[in-house]
């Protein structure tokens, strides 16, 4: 990748990238560390990255990133305690129901949620970002968004 | 297995299933001639043998269980796999069909049609940080050539005031600080001046308080009149003394005092510095422009010229914006910083 392919993928990924993190963190500060951290990395092994696989690989450095610090807090265990139903919390706009319910998701079905949803990722192209085999992706896919469903609590809220 | 009455149907089965050799047909035969009874048996079981029936069309061919069968667990399945596009086109089209007749369906699969996330406006507030060394470079080199642009302007501008002024360190205005005499009138004056040797007072120059008296010019010393002894005479000068009144050439006979701080030597032509219009050009534009003490005439440096167009236009403008250069003892340009109220950034001339 040549420098300007790196500004290219600056200019192109570096909002999206943002997204994903801030969204799976809900932390500002930590999140611009994190993108600031991929993107050095990125600039560091710009020699040996092809441009069409930067995207991916960014994700998958910044997912990766998470996870480090999901770990050292402790964070992976599932609390399912956040699966209760948010409707209570006077949200009036479905995708704020949404983003809530999201951000009460454990970090495995966020993380697929978001690339799924946000990046319209495939099974194949999630997986290798989070390092699941296919069939995981899918399972979490159809487990979060029944997770979802089921915190928002009454389907008439939905339809 | 040795072939007896009790298993013999499975050598039966797996003789038409394919699955004996050639040595267990041998046996097999030879065991159905030893047993005659059982040889209708064996030629009857083709017969005996299930077939498929007619096929009838299944309503919902590409799901498993009709629809009545299947559990809220599996209607949300099947909702969340239309929606992910996990379907084949025969399945979604009975998926779609079913909405019609299944409220399970209908509920189902408009809900999960919702449960689907919409992507924020989020920005990255740091973005400019992460572009790389190139990218900054060329934003800088732009603005140089920006800034360059209008010292152009600004030089052009000057130097055409230069050129059409005569106030200048060469110009022969009068010795008077407020209200200057013309040219003709001193050089009359100086004929005047009973002081032997001292022919002509060439040049008298006070644009400002500030300044000191002029040189003057002696030459033609005779020898019997000696004004200076031997041993001074390569060297001629005397300490300046700022004016504090203005002076007319009529007080011209404190001309020894209006003596220039720069050496001449006594007979002979003054020294003169001889100046290419390239240097002549650079020598003004650093001593007026931008104002600099001792100029030198050397080449005009590119950040010189954007130092004056700054300059300029915050004359123009009445901004505050300033560029500095940092030299190095060598006299290399080391480092430029440019600060203004909106931006402030430094950059290392340094290769990275």
């Amino acid at each position: 990748m040549t420098p300007q392919e790196y500004n290219r993928a600056v200019e192109e990924f570096a909002d999206r990238i943002y997204r994903f993190v801030l969204k799976s963190m809900g932390d500002e500060e930590r999140s611009r560390d994190i993108v600031q951290d991929c993107y050095e990395k990125l600039w560091i092994n710009v020699e040996e990255i092809e441009f069409g696989k930067t995207r991916a690989w960014l994700f998958s450095t910044a997912h990766n990133a998470m996870i480090d610090i999901f770990r050292k807090e402790k964070r992976m265990v599932r609390d399912d305690k956040q699966l209760e139903d948010v409707h209570e919390d006077g949200y009036s706009d479905l995708n704020e129901i949404l983003h809530a319910c999201l951000a009460k998701l454990n970090e495995s079905y966020r993380t697929v949620i978001l690339l799924r949803d946000y990046e319209g990722y495939s099974y194949k192209e999630i997986g290798e970002i989070t390092g699941q085999t296919e069939s995981q992706v899918k399972i979490n896919i159809y487990r979060a968004r029944m997770a979802m469903r089921k915190m928002i609590g009454k389907p008439e809220m939905v339809v | 297995m040795i072939i007896n009455r009790e298993n013999y149907g499975i050598w039966i089965t797996d003789y038409y299933d394919g699955q004996l050799d050639n040595f267990q047909v041998e046996i097999l035969m030879d065991f159905l001639r030893k047993n005659p009874d059982l040889m209708a048996e064996f030629e009857d079981y083709p017969d005996i043998s299930l077939k498929p029936g007619k096929h009838e069309a299944y309503p919902y061919g590409e799901l498993l269980h009709s629809p009545d069968q299947l559990s809220a667990d599996q209607v949300e399945h099947f909702s969340i796999a239309l929606h992910e596009g996990d379907l084949t086109k025969e399945q979604e089209e009975d998926i779609e069909s079913l909405k019609y007749t299944d409220p399970r369906f209908r509920k189902s699969v408009d809900q999960y049609a919702k449960i689907k996330l919409r992507g924020d406006d989020i920005s990255f507030p740091d973005k400019d940080k992460l572009l790389a060394i190139p990218g900054r470079r060329k934003k800088i080199r732009r603005m140089v050539n920006t800034i360059s642009i209008a010292a152009s302007l600004a030089i052009i501008m000057s130097l055409f005031f230069i050129i059409n002024t005569k106030d200048d360190i060469y110009s022969n205005r009068p010795l008077s600080l407020n209200n200057p005499a013309p040219v003709v009138e001193k050089e009359k004056k100086v004929e005047e001046l009973p002081v032997p040797g001292i022919s002509e007072i060439p040049v008298y120059t006070a644009s400002s308080e500030k300044d000191y008296a002029p040189r003057a010019v002696i030459k033609n010393i005779p020898e019997t009149e000696p004004v200076v002894r031997e041993q001074e005479r390569k060297i001629y000068s005397i300490d300046p003394i700022p004016l504090k009144e203005n002076i007319t050439l009529g007080s011209a006979h404190n001309k020894y005092l209006l003596a220039s701080m720069e050496p001449y030597p006594v007979n002979g032509e003054p020294i003169k510095q001889s100046f290419s219009v390239r240097q002549f050009l650079a020598y003004q534009f650093r001593k007026k422009i931008l104002d600099e003490e001792n100029p030198e005439a050397s080449n005009i440096k590119a950040y010189e010229i954007a130092d004056a167009g700054i300059k300029g236009i915050n004359f123009l403008l009445g901004w505050e914006m300033d560029l500095k250069a940092e030299k190095s003892e060598e006299g290399k340009l080391e480092n430029i910083r440019f600060t203004s109220e909106l931006v402030k950034f430094g950059h290392s001339s340094a290769k990275n």
